[in-house]
């Protein structure tokens, strides 16, 4: 089930709300918040619920075994063992087993070992990046005290399964919901409604209406890439970096905003990343959640950089390598990763000569650096990567006319306009001060309204929903 | 009601109901919009001229036109669309009219027989059908029909039933370009000629271009094929009272009635077999149209199969729908021994 969708909007939610209202006990509520997520998962695929159910009780019953020998350092070590084993174990094997087995066949290959690929035929669960980071992160706060493992297996189930975040982030950490999740019986406040439409409608707006409509322009250049002017490719580069980042941080707005009309103040996702003056700025404001995790849970125990530059340059490497396979089993992802492990390594070293600039160029390079990434990001191969880029440097055939800028589409020259302005100029959406007028009321049901019917027309699935 | 007060008195408050009233009133705006000036001719209110027909309305449009009036008037699905009455003209000198429409069943049938003999005072003297196997399934009436009110009217069902449709029709529909067809519609109120959805060509087959090269197609995709049986255990005991309805209504008004059953390719009957209840049904229906044979003026045909009329395995364009060439050679079977027609198909 996706947000941007009718039953959704018409059956699920409301249901869900109106339900959760009514009951008044604590422990209803966690079990109703966990059989909805399910049924919210379910809806796609219910095996993988089951999968779900399983990794949720056996990090639940391993938060409890490491509380419980929080004398015994070796136990401890069994019970996080356990967690991390199981979640990044069934993470390898649903999303990178396929991957990995094709790379060793292509390898062996190559050094004339004929090996036939074999048919792997395992569907990739709906937001298992998602919830086995999310369960990992609370089994390992578990080990290093920094919260208490709950005993309330419904209370933990509730926060796992919880809906808003479950299939496509943000990565919530328990200790971030935990005085929600005990006050979860308390009474309705207006203010968190009024919060989580405006949230709510607003990142669907973003979607629906920006993001979807990048997309309907762009696909098309970019699945004939091999016939891009230098013009087109860097209209599509714009387009696909406007459109990752309304569709994700859309997302991520009607999931917060959905999360305050339950009652959950779910932390910030992104925090206009393109206005970011280093690339280090701008890991500071994109995906939060998940840079957050990685920086707390990867390479601070690798290190970080305390230790000396060089190996604080691996460090790096090493986090975004595996931050970019993260989000996909294509080596595509892992080179992103690298190219902005690399970019963060450099700017460690290049800082106070970066720091000289002006704001304006800091920014402008920034996003520039950024936006070359999304290459990788967004091409299925390297070779259409390559391709791409080739086209995007081959600066002399680069033609700035109107004719040229508007070749594709004159929407898409007016949505890259109205881009650029919103994510440079413009507060996000958590910054904006939401007043309660009844004339911006009527506006933001417009705007409501205007996503249905353009929804009516294709239900798109949100970029990040494949992770 | 001081406690009420109080509530509303929060500007917050006021703001929620306010956006979840808007809402809902926009959505009952457009929906009215939608009834009252019916772009696509979807409802049938005829406030305004809608820019385009739809299938149905196109068709009774072009018949009431149709100048002498026919003799012949074939019914059907889509798989009929390129059944030539001027071919039948040939055979048999009479004014024939291709009344087909998408998805037809034997409510339709019956409601645009009743139509065209009622409303617009044609009384031909044989009704053709091209019957599908499983049109005689349990899909819900066409919204099409349902929401025509030439055609409605001869239809028994419920108020819920016309309110249910007309909310599904909305909700399927109502598009950012339909929204901007009202628009064109309100502007277009004065004089619009009416432009159809579909080309038919004034005998009411689909205009196809004669010069086109399709290059000959036997394996097809049989997935369309297979939804029709789906959740179609035994032919539905409704659409059967619709089909009597409509022979015993061409009985009382001297109509013969002439069926075949619509060919499909050798390798989608292969899997009809396969996957689905094709076997069973298929023995029902023909069953059934034998016992019908004994109580009405009605004969069929069983074109089930190329190999039953000669036909050609290429003489598809998808895994449902006969081209020209095997519905010619269909009408050459039935017609060229014309005033004579070939022995019904008895088992």
């Amino acid at each position: 089930m996706i947000f941007n969708s009718y039953i959704f909007l018409f059956v699920f939610l409301p249901i869900t709300f109106i339900v959760f209202w009514l009951l008044k006990n604590r422990q209803h509520r966690y079990i109703w918040l966990t059989l909805t997520g399910y049924i919210f998962y379910g809806y796609w695929n219910w095996k993988f619920a089951i999968l779900m159910l399983i990794t949720t009780l056996i990090d639940f019953l391993a938060a409890q075994y490491i509380e419980k020998n929080s004398e015994d350092k070796r136990k401890m070590k069994w019970g996080i063992l356990a967690s991390v084993i199981s979640n990044l174990g069934i993470l390898a094997y649903f999303k990178y087993a396929h991957l990995l087995v094709g790379t060793f066949v292509q390898t062996a290959n190559i050094f004339g070992f004929n090996i036939p690929l074999p048919t792997l035929n395992i569907i990739l669960p709906v937001g298992i990046s998602f919830y086995t980071f999310q369960a990992m992160s609370y089994t390992i706060d578990v080990y290093r005290r920094h919260i208490r493992a709950t005993k309330n297996f419904f209370e933990y189930s509730s926060y796992i399964a919880l809906f808003p975040q479950l299939v496509a982030g943000p990565i919530v950490r328990y200790s971030d919901i935990v005085n929600d999740l005990d006050n979860i019986d308390k009474h309705p406040k207006s203010e968190f409604f009024f919060k989580g439409i405006n949230l709510f409608v607003i990142g669907l707006v973003k979607k629906v209406i920006i993001a979807d409509s990048i997309a309907n322009i762009i696909n098309p250049m970019l699945a004939d890439y091999s016939s891009l002017t230098s013009t087109g490719s860097w209209l599509a580069i714009f387009g696909y970096t406007y459109q990752l980042y309304f569709d994700f941080s859309g997302y991520s707005d009607m999931a917060i905003g959905l999360g305050y009309l339950f009652g959950f103040k779910f932390l910030q996702n992104f925090n206009s990343p393109y206005k970011a003056i280093n690339i280090s700025d701008f890991w500071r404001r994109w995906h939060m959640s998940l840079s957050s995790w990685l920086k707390d849970y990867l390479y601070i125990p690798l290190g970080g950089s305390r230790l000396t530059p060089s190996r604080t340059s691996i460090n790096m490497l090493l986090t975004m390598f595996l931050g970019g396979l993260w989000h996909g089993a294509n080596w595509t992802f892992a080179v992103w990763g690298l190219y902005h492990g690399a970019l963060l390594a450099i700017h460690k070293i290049i800082n106070p000569w970066w720091n000289k600039m002006h704001i304006a160029l800091q920014r402008l390079f920034t996003f520039l650096l950024v936006m070359i990434g999304w290459v990788f990001f967004r091409s299925s191969n390297f070779t259409m990567a390559v391709a791409w880029l080739k086209k995007m440097f081959t600066l002399p055939n680069i033609n700035l006319r109107w004719s040229a800028l508007t070749a594709y589409s004159l929407t898409l020259f007016i949505l890259l306009t109205a881009g650029t302005l919103i994510v440079h100029l413009l507060p996000n959406t958590l910054e904006i001060k939401y007043a309660p007028k009844l004339k911006y009321a009527f506006v933001l049901a417009t705007a409501f309204v205007i996503c249905l019917i353009l929804l009516n027309y294709k239900q798109s699935v949100f970029i990040y929903y494949q992770f | 009601m001081l406690k009420i007060n109080n509530w509303w008195f929060n500007p917050i408050n006021r703001f929620i109901i306010s956006f979840i009233g808007s809402v809902i009133g926009l959505i009952f705006f457009i929906f009215a919009l939608s009834i009252f000036i019916d772009p696509w001719g979807l409802y049938g209110t005829n406030i305004f001229k809608p820019l385009t027909l739809t299938p149905r309305g196109t068709k009774l449009a072009l018949i009431a036109k149709q100048q002498p009036r026919p003799d012949i008037i074939i019914f059907g699905s889509s798989r009929m669309f390129e059944f030539n009455p001027d071919l039948a003209e040939k055979y048999t000198k009479l004014k024939t009219f291709n009344a087909s429409v998408g998805y037809a069943r034997p409510e339709e049938y019956y409601t645009m027989s009743r139509y065209i003999i009622e409303d617009l005072s044609i009384t031909p003297k044989f009704f053709l059908i091209g019957f599908n196997i499983g049109e005689f399934n349990y899909d819900s009436i066409e919204p099409e029909t349902i929401n025509s009110p030439a055609l409605r009217k001869y239809l028994s069902i419920s108020r819920r039933q016309l309110i249910s449709n007309t909310i599904s029709t909305f909700k399927r529909t109502v598009n950012l370009q339909y929204l901007i067809d009202i628009v064109r519609t309100l502007l277009n109120a004065r004089g619009q000629a009416l432009k159809p959805t579909h080309t038919f060509l004034n005998n009411g087959s689909i205009s196809i271009d004669e010069n086109a090269v399709i290059p000959p197609k036997t394996d097809f995709e049989p997935h369309n094929a297979i939804a029709l049986f789906k959740n179609m255990p035994n032919i539905s005991p409704e659409r059967k009272k619709y089909f009597e309805e409509f022979l015993a209504y061409s009985q009382t008004r001297h109509i013969q009635v002439i069926g075949f059953i619509t060919p499909m390719p050798t390798s989608v009957l292969r899997t009809l077999k396969e996957k689905t209840n094709y076997s069973p049904i298929y023995d029902q229906f023909s069953q059934y149209l034998d016992e019908t044979t004994t109580k009405y003026p009605f004969r069929w045909y069983d074109f089930s199969s190329v190999d039953k009329f000669n036909g050609h395995e290429n003489g598809f364009n998808d895994s449902t729908h006969p081209s020209k060439i095997n519905l010619d050679l269909i009408m050459e079977k039935i017609f060229s021994t014309w005033p004579k027609l070939p022995p019904s198909t008895i088992r």
